[in-house]
C-alpha cells in the first residue's frame, strides 16, 4: 500500500518537475543565445567562425533538442554555465550550499527553541503581562522588514558597541580570515544574521505554541491527571507539552523549502557567503544562466522536498496512504 | 377551552425563548463585527489616511512642506531633523518626509495593484477549475503547483532582471506567486460548495454555467478571498520593500521606502537616523495591515463561527 502511493506521488512529481526545467529552460533560451561570454562582441571573429563554434556546442540544433540535454544534464548534475565566466553553476552550489544551510538550520532550531518556551509561558499565565507583551512582540516581529531589522541589530551591536568600546559583534561575512575562522568565530559572525532571520519563525511559532498549548491543557487527560493529585509541573511539561508540540513540527516541515532561499535578504545584509547573495549578485551582473541554474536546483530540491514529506506522512500515518 | 393563541399565555419561566433581535445578512452581520473591533478600526483608519496622503501627495509637497523629493542640496545634506527638514535630509540633501511621502505611492500601489491581480487571477482559475472539473482541473492544478515549486525570491528576482521594473511589472511580478495561493483556495470552496443542495436546485431550473458561477459561486466565495486578501497585503508590501532595497525594483532616483534603505545603508554608521525613518514607515504600514487583515478575518471569515 505504501509502496503504491509513493508510486502514484511520483507520477504526480513528473509533470511539475518537466514544468519547472522547461521554463527555466525557455527563460534561458529567451535571454542567453549562447552561454560563450562576448561571442558576438569579438571583432576578429568571422560569421563563420561564429557559426562553427555555435554548432559545436550545439546551439543551432531545434528547440526540443536542446531541452533534452538541458535535462539531461540536470539529471547528471549539470545546471549549465556561468555567462560571465563560463564556470560551473554547480560547483558554485556546492561552494556555498553548506554556508547557507548553516545560516538557516540555525535560525529554525534557534526558532524551535525559544517559540517553545515563550509559548509555554503564554499560555500559562494567560491574559497576564507576559502574556500580552509576547503577543505585541510578535505581532511586531511578523511585520518588521527583515533588512532594515538586520541594519539596526548591525548599527547597534557592531558601530555603537564599538564606539562606545565595548566587545561587538561582527557585522558581516560568515568568519575572519585574521581571526583564524575556528568555530568562536564562526559563531560570533552567526550570532546576529540568525537571529534576525529566526525573529519571523519566533513570531508566527511562538504564538502557534500558545494556542496549541492552550487547546491541550483544556483536553480531559489533563483534568485527569490532576485530579489524580499529579504535581502541576509534571501536568504541564511531561505530558501537556508533548502533546503541543507535535503540531509545531508540521509548521516546521512546511519551512523546510525556504532552508535553501529564505536567507536570501539576511545573506546581502550581512554578506554572507551563502546561495542567495551568489544569486543576488549575479543577477545584479545579469548573469541569466546561474540565476536560472539555481533556481532550477532550488526549485526541484522543494520538489523532491516534498515528496519525501508526504512519503514520510503516509509512512507515519498510515490512513493518509488510501486518500 | 383554547380558541386561539391570545387565550393563553406562556409560563414565565418560557418567555425568553422568543428571538431578541431580528435576523441579520451575513454582510451586514460581518461589517458590524468588524466596526465593533477598535484595534482594526484604527488600523484600517490608518491604511486609508496613507493611502490619501500617497494619492494627495504633490499637494502635501506643496503645500505642507514644501520641499521637493529630487531636488538635491548638497549644503544641507546628512541634516538632522530640524527646522529645514523635519526628518532630516538624505546624502544629497533631498528632504526625507517628503521622499517618504511619495514612497507610499509605490508601496500602497504595488501593494493594492498586486493584491487585486492575485485576487481575480486566482479567482478565475479556482473557480474554473473547480466548477468544470476533469481535464482543465488536472492542468490548471498542475501549473499551480509548478508556479508554487519555485522558491519566490529566486523567482522575483529572475524577472526582475528580464523586465525593466516598474510599478505595474513589480505587481505583476509579485502577483505571478500568489495568484497560486488564491486558486487553491478558491478551488477548494468551489468544490465544497458545488453540489450543495441550492446549487443543484438552481441548476435543475435550468440556470446556465455563468449565472450558477457569476450568480451563486463567486458570493460564497468572496468572504474567503477577502480573508486572503487582507491577510497578503501586509506580506506584500514587505517584498516590494525587499525588491527595492536589494536594488532590484524600483531605482533611484524615484522615491520608495525599500531604496531610501538602499541608499542609506552605504552611510549608515555615520548617520544612523537614515536608517531609522524609512524602515519604521515599512514598519508601521506593514503592522497596520496585518492588524487589520486580522480584524478582517475575525469579522469576516465563515470558518471561524
Amino acid at each position: 500500500m505504501l509502496a503504491k502511493y509513493t508510486v502514484r506521488r511520483v507520477l504526480a512529481s513528473i509533470p511539475v518537475v518537466l514544468g519547472v526545467t522547461v521554463l527555466t529552460f525557455l527563460v534561458m533560451h529567451a535571454t542567453a543565445g549562447s552561454y560563450v561570454p562576448g561571442l558576438d562582441l569579438n571583432p576578429y571573429l568571422k560569421p563563420a567562425d561564429i557559426a562553427r563554434i555555435r554548432s559545436n556546442l550545439g546551439l543551432d540544433r531545434p528547440l526540443y533538442v536542446q531541452y533534452g540535454t538541458w535535462l539531461i544534464g540536470i539529471a547528471h548534475g549539470d545546471f549549465g554555465r556561468s555567462l560571465l565566466d563560463g564556470s560551473p553553476v554547480m560547483s558554485h552550489i556546492v561552494e556555498r550550499l553548506p554556508n547557507t544551510l548553516e545560516l538557516t538550520v540555525t535560525a529554525i532550531l534557534l526558532g524551535v527553541a525559544l517559540s517553545i518556551p515563550l509559548g509555554v509561558t503564554g499560555a500559562l499565565r494567560r491574559g497576564g503581562k507576559i502574556d500580552n507583551l509576547f503577543t505585541l512582540l510578535s505581532t511586531a516581529g511578523f511585520a518588521i522588514p527583515q533588512f532594515w531589522l538586520g541594519l539596526i541589530l548591525i548599527l547597534f551591536f557592531s558601530v555603537q558597541l564599538h564606539a562606545w568600546r565595548l566587545p561587538w559583534l561582527p557585522s558581516g561575512g560568515a568568519f575572519s580570515s585574521f581571526n583564524g575562522g575556528d568555530v568562536m568565530d564562526r559563531l560570533e559572525h552567526l550570532v546576529l544574521p540568525a537571529t534576525v532571520l529566526s525573529f519571523f519563525y519566533l513570531s508566527v511559532w511562538s504564538r502557534f505554541v500558545r494556542s496549541s498549548m492552550v487547546e491541550v491543557l483544556s483536553q480531559d487527560y489533563v483534568r485527569t491527571a490532576r485530579a489524580k493529585g499529579m504535581p502541576e509541573r509534571r501536568v504541564v511539561y511531561v505530558h501537556a507539552l508533548r502533546n503541543a508540540v507535535v503540531p509545531l513540527v508540521t509548521l516546521v516541515g512546511l519551512e523546510l523549502p525556504a532552508l535553501v532561499s529564505g536567507g536570501l535578504v539576511v545573506e546581502v545584509v550581512f554578506g554572507w557567503p551563502g546561495i542567495g547573495r551568489l544569486a543576488f549578485e549575479r543577477a545584479t551582473q545579469y548573469d541569466y544562466t546561474t540565476v536560472m541554474g539555481i533556481t532550477t536546483f532550488a526549485a526541484l530540491l522543494v520538489v523532491f522536498g516534498n515528496l519525501l514529506a508526504d512519503v514520510l506522512y503516509a509512512w507515519l500515518d498510515p490512513r493518509i496512504r488510501y486518500a | 377551552m383554547i380558541e386561539s393563541t391570545a387565550d393563553y399565555e406562556l409560563a414565565p419561566d418560557r418567555q425568553e425563548i422568543r428571538p431578541s433581535r431580528p435576523a441579520q445578512s451575513y454582510w451586514s452581520e460581518s461589517w458590524e463585527r468588524l466596526r465593533r473591533n477598535r484595534l482594526g478600526v484604527a488600523a484600517g483608519t490608518l491604511i486609508a489616511l496613507l493611502a490619501l496622503m500617497a494619492v494627495a501627495a504633490p499637494v502635501l509637497q506643496a503645500l505642507v512642506t514644501h520641499q521637493d523629493p529630487s531636488r538635491q542640496d548638497l549644503g544641507t545634506n546628512f541634516d538632522l531633523p530640524g527646522r529645514a527638514h523635519w526628518l532630516g535630509s538624505d546624502e544629497l540633501g533631498r528632504d526625507t518626509l517628503t521622499r517618504l511621502i511619495y514612497g507610499a505611492r509605490i508601496s500602497l500601489g504595488v501593494g493594492f495593484l498586486t493584491v487585486a491581480i492575485q485576487l481575480t487571477v486566482g479567482a478565475a482559475t479556482g473557480l474554473a477549475s473547480g466548477y468544470y472539473g476533469g481535464v482543465l482541473d488536472d492542468v490548471l492544478m498542475r501549473i499551480v503547483d509548478v508556479v508554487l515549486a519555485f522558491p519566490p525570491i529566486f523567482l522575483f528576482i529572475g524577472m526582475s532582471i528580464l523586465f525593466r521594473p516598474s510599478t505595474v511589472t513589480l505587481s505583476l511580478i509579485i502577483a505571478s506567486v500568489g495568484w497560486g495561493v488564491v486558486a487553491r483556495l478558491v478551488r477548494g470552496e468551489v468544490l465544497s460548495i458545488k453540489n450543495r443542495d441550492f446549487m443543484l436546485a438552481t441548476r435543475s431550473i435550468g440556470a446556465r454555467d455563468a449565472r450558477l458561477i457569476l450568480g451563486h459561486l463567486v458570493p460564497n466565495v468572496l468572504p474567503v478571498m477577502i480573508v486572503a486578501a487582507s491577510l497578503a497585503l501586509g506580506q506584500i508590501i514587505l517584498i516590494e520593500a525587499a525588491l527595492d532595497f536589494l536594488g532590484l525594483g524600483i531605482q533611484p532616483p524615484t522615491p520608495s521606502w525599500g531604496n531610501m534603505l538602499t541608499n542609506a545603508q552605504t552611510y549608515f554608521v555615520h548617520s544612523g537616523w537614515l536608517v531609522i525613518f524609512p524602515g519604521l514607515t515599512i514598519f508601521v504600514t506593514v503592522l497596520a495591515a496585518n492588524l487589520f487583515g486580522n480584524a478582517v478575518r475575525d469579522a469576516y471569515d465563515p470558518r471561524l463561527r
